[in-house]
């Protein structure tokens, strides 16, 4: 029988965490990644390459983030890639307002608010803020994510 | 419990929505009335789909040692994207 899976929305920290070693954390966001596809399937803004391969690419070297671009290719399926497009912007900046975070931060919690996924970040100041206002999605700091 | 009937329902829809109700294990109609409900909040992949994901997952992972030897210490990763982000600091 075919499993299900939850969506997710993790912030670009937590990729790049996975990456990193010496980073707080870094096993923890590997262990969450590691549960893709089978019990969770990403659901990620376009600008999550931006982060992600701009990242790598100042931190090691171009030809690096290129790699990581093609395995961001297969792990996002492309149904489940929002664009950053000038409506999905529009609607997402008021969220600024509503939970005060910031405007990058609001394109990730707009993805999680409209496909009902699971939010997850190496930021808690940003998660707290979320959990705030009490959304209608689950949220989490990397380390209380219970899955 | 209630009974709905449907009509005019297109062949091609009836053929999905018999093999989803195989792919998703449900005994009746109303159990995948209800995990398709369920599904606005989950996903079902084909296989092909899944080996994809897998196999992009395993690749992004292995470039965790040339990562973890180009970038040591700090900025922190936290660090590195708030900053990208211009978030205030203090």
């Amino acid at each position: 029988m075919k499993q299900v899976s939850r969506l997710l929305t993790l912030d670009s920290n937590v990729l790049i965490a996975a990456l990193k070693e010496d980073e707080p954390y870094s096993e923890k966001c590997l262990e969450i990644l590691r549960k893709v596809p089978d019990k969770f399937i990403l659901s990620e803004p376009s600008i999550i390459y931006q982060e992600v391969c701009g990242t790598l690419a100042r931190k090691a070297r171009a030809d690096v983030a290129d790699e990581a671009k093609k395995h961001l290719d297969l792990i996002i399926h492309p149904r489940l890639l929002a664009s950053c497009n000038r409506n999905f912007c529009v609607s997402a900046y008021l969220l600024c307002s509503e939970y005060n975070v910031y405007a990058i931060d609001a394109i990730y919690l707009k993805v999680a608010l409209n496909h009902q996924a699971i939010l997850v970040s190496l930021d808690k100041d940003f998660i707290d803020k979320v959990n705030s206002k009490k959304p209608n999605i689950e949220a989490y700091h990397v380390p209380e994510f219970p899955y | 419990m209630a009974t709905i009937l449907i009509k005019n329902l297109p062949e091609d829809l009836l053929k999905e929505l018999k093999r989803l109700k195989v792919e998703l294990g449900c005994a009746t109609w109303a159990e995948l009335l209800a995990k398709l409900v369920e599904s606005e909040r989950a996903i079902s992949l084909t296989e092909e789909e899944m080996n994809e994901m897998k196999s992009g997952i395993q690749g992004f992972l292995k470039l965790r040692s040339v990562i973890s030897t180009a970038w040591t210490g700090r900025p922190t990763v936290l660090e590195e994207t708030r900053r990208s982000r211009a978030h205030e600091t203090g």
